[in-house]
């Protein structure tokens, strides 16, 4: 039992970074069509950035992880402006395609400054466990859950309360409508994909302070938040929290008690059950 | 016109990449005026291994450096290395040791790097009798399958797990775990590991593939945790490696002996996964750095004061020193050889007694030299100490 809670509590904090970088990804896709496989790049970037901050200014770990976000922010925000929209009305695959071009241009930069050694940013927290009953939970985890809850619920609030979020919620719905009922479209489009870009580089300095910062780390984590999207549904805010929760969850269990040669198996498992039995997400209300 | 602009840029850049990074160097050094002897090197100089790469060609250069200015081998001709890029990709290793061979034509070839690579240019240089020599790979078949110009200096997991062996008992290693790579060398380990851990009363609890770039590894650990296992035994390339040890600690596995073996430097390991997690840490590793206490051997000071020459602020590190060492064995071999025809090296190689940085170097009847590993544990302070079976006796 006290297995079965401890593999539960780490799959739900590793579930909550998965649905941080599945927001900007669900979220341009449904605002703007585009399919962003460097999004897992704007993930490496806030890790990638934070430890040249940490390591080289010496500043603290929060200024260090504020200032790597709100620079991914502004990465997000040039790319935006300078590559997708250029490219608006264009096919689907053209935009992909580009940024499958960007993602490598910018994992191989970052091998030219990084080199192939990887790093670790200075984390303000040592791996120690901090007891709570049996089960143990280390203060780096804590301090990545807290953020993601505070983040998420930021997200679900001002999507469904505030004025801004309800026109990003019309442009999902309709950007035609959006347009006509006179919302500019070009600023959510360049202010959603940089909100992205900044939650993908958030679990990028969170994770990177647990884990290592190399340039191609955000590979892996770019095929889980595509099994997250896909389970949440496409556009679907929330199933992407959810879905993230779920696949955390379920990966962990699965190389816990199942095995763990699996663990990466499970989520395309969970996608192909879903794309069989309810195709447009786990959490969205059938459009038919 | 902007058009225009860009595409002279980019023609520009192409040109200058091709400066930088032409795959071949040659470094011939002193200027004598007889005909060098050219020793071909094959080892990834682009790619995620191209820093360990670069640092066995400044190893070798500083051998080379030393072996010229003693006057050269067969009667004052000089070393002349030429290296090529082998990436991380067998097919690059043979098309480089085609050119080597064909064209360059050396005289020993050193090479390349990943057990694959090597194994991909073996009938090459078996076809051709040329000698070969094995720098890093360590998969064990590469010195099984009958290569009379083949020899190798890299370890073998046999070689480590033996090397190991009377530290089991010694150290508590009796319900083991084992987390091996999920590759040829991770399997390689497991099977040399747990008939060496069996032959001294251990048992394996559980064994756990792993896969190499993964960074979460929280659910076998906390799997093992509970599994009453008292050691558990990694082999892993050190990013990944490193993400485990700081998740072990995390989950209050300090207490269990946590054993690293298959080569990662343990200098990096401490680096990435920080004082606090790597405390108490067991390293196995093929070459004992200068600042491992109590592990060095003699001349490893000496080597490491002109590896600090060439690269101000490191120390040389086992890359360094397997460059070191071809660079100075090829030096030894080639003056007992007398000459530079096939057989005659092949000859010299087999009767080699060379006291390297790792230890003395005699190949057996497979091509294959016992240099041992060195096993050394993390203090508070981060530092290593080497710990030798005969204290741990004592006490």
């Amino acid at each position: 039992m006290i297995e079965f809670l401890q593999q539960f509590v780490n799959g739900l904090i590793i579930g909550m970074t998965y649905s941080l970088v599945a927001i900007g990804l669900t979220m341009t896709f449904g605002l703007m069509n585009v399919i962003n496989f460097a999004h897992g790049e704007f993930y490496m970037l806030g890790g990638f950035i934070a430890y040249y901050v940490v390591a080289l200014m010496n500043m603290g770990f929060y200024i260090s992880a504020l200032i790597a976000v709100l620079a991914t922010m502004v990465g997000g925000l040039i790319t935006e402006r300078l590559l997708i929209r250029r490219l608006r009305g264009r096919d689907i695959l053209t935009t992909a395609i580009v940024t499958i071009g960007l993602s490598m241009f910018l994992q191989n930069t970052g091998f030219i400054i990084m080199g192939p050694i990887p790093k670790s940013i200075p984390s303000p927290f040592e791996p120690v466990p901090i007891y709570i009953g049996q089960i143990t939970v280390a203060p780096a985890r804590l301090l990545a859950a807290a953020v993601s809850i505070i983040i998420i619920s930021f997200t679900h609030l001002a999507y469904n309360y505030t004025k801004v979020g309800r026109a990003l919620k019309a442009t999902l719905q309709d950007r035609d409508a959006a347009l006509l009922a006179g919302i500019n479209t070009n600023t959510f489009n360049m202010w959603t994909f940089a909100y992205g870009s900044a939650l993908a580089a958030v679990a990028g300095v969170l994770l990177g302070a647990m884990f290592v910062v190399t340039p191609f780390m955000g590979e892996a984590v770019i095929a889980k938040a595509w099994v997250v999207v896909i389970v949440g549904g496409l556009g679907n805010i929330m199933g992407a929290v959810l879905g993230g929760l779920l696949l955390g969850v379920a990966e962990t269990l699965g190389a816990g008690f199942i095995s763990a040669g699996y663990k990466d198996a499970i989520g395309f498992f969970i996608v192909i059950l879903v794309l069989f039995f309810k195709p447009t997400g786990l959490w969205t209300k059938s459009t038919s | 016109m902007r058009t225009k602009l860009i595409s002279l840029v980019c023609v520009v850049m192409f040109v200058a990449s091709g400066i930088l990074f032409s795959g071949s160097q040659s470094l011939a050094q002193g200027s004598s005026q007889k005909t060098p002897v050219k020793i071909g090197l094959i080892t990834p100089l682009s790619g995620p291994a191209a820093t360990a790469g670069g640092r066995i060609v400044i190893g070798f250069k500083i051998a080379q450096k030393i072996v010229n200015e003693k006057g050269g081998v067969l009667e004052g001709r000089p070393l002349e290395l030429i290296v090529e890029d082998g990436k991380n990709d067998p097919t690059d290793a043979i098309s480089a040791a085609n050119k080597l061979i064909m064209r360059d034509k050396v005289v020993i070839l050193v090479g390349a790097y990943h057990s694959s690579s090597t194994l991909a240019i073996m009938p090459i240089t078996q076809e051709k009798k040329i000698p070969h020599l094995v720098d890093i790979s360590s998969a064990a078949k590469i010195t099984k399958m009958g290569h009379p110009y083949l020899f190798r200096i890299a370890a073998t997991t046999d070689i480590e797990a033996q090397n190991l062996k009377p530290f089991f008992p010694l150290l508590g290693f009796k319900d083991v775990a084992f987390l091996p790579a999920n590759t040829d060398w991770g399997r390689s380990i497991f099977q040399s590991f747990k008939e060496a851990l069996e032959a001294t009363g251990g048992r394996v609890v559980s064994v756990d593939y792993l896969i190499q770039g993964d960074v979460n590894f929280m659910a076998q650990l906390t799997k093992i945790k509970n599994s009453g296992a008292d050691s558990f035994i990694v082999n892993l390339d050190v990013e990944s490696l490193s993400s485990l040890l700081k998740q072990s600690s995390e989950l209050g596995m300090k207490k269990m002996n946590r054993l690293s073996c298959g080569g990662s430097p343990g200098s990096i390991i401490v680096k990435l996964t920080g004082k606090v997690a790597s405390e108490g840490l067991y390293v196995s590793e093929p070459y004992a750095p200068v600042t491992m206490a109590g592990g060095d051997f003699p001349e490893n000071r000496y080597f490491s004061q002109l590896y600090q020459k060439e690269q101000p602020g490191e120390y040389g590190d086992y890359f360094g020193a397997t460059g070191y060492i071809c660079g100075n064995l090829i030096g030894d071999v080639l003056r007992r050889a007398k000459s530079d025809t096939p057989d005659a090296i092949r000859d010299a190689f087999k009767k080699t007694k060379y006291q390297s940085l790792r230890g003395l170097i005699e190949f057996d009847d497979y091509g294959q030299a016992h240099t041992p590993y060195v096993l050394s544990q993390v203090q508070l302070d981060g530092s290593q100490k080497r710990l030798f079976a005969k204290d741990l006796q004592k006490k």
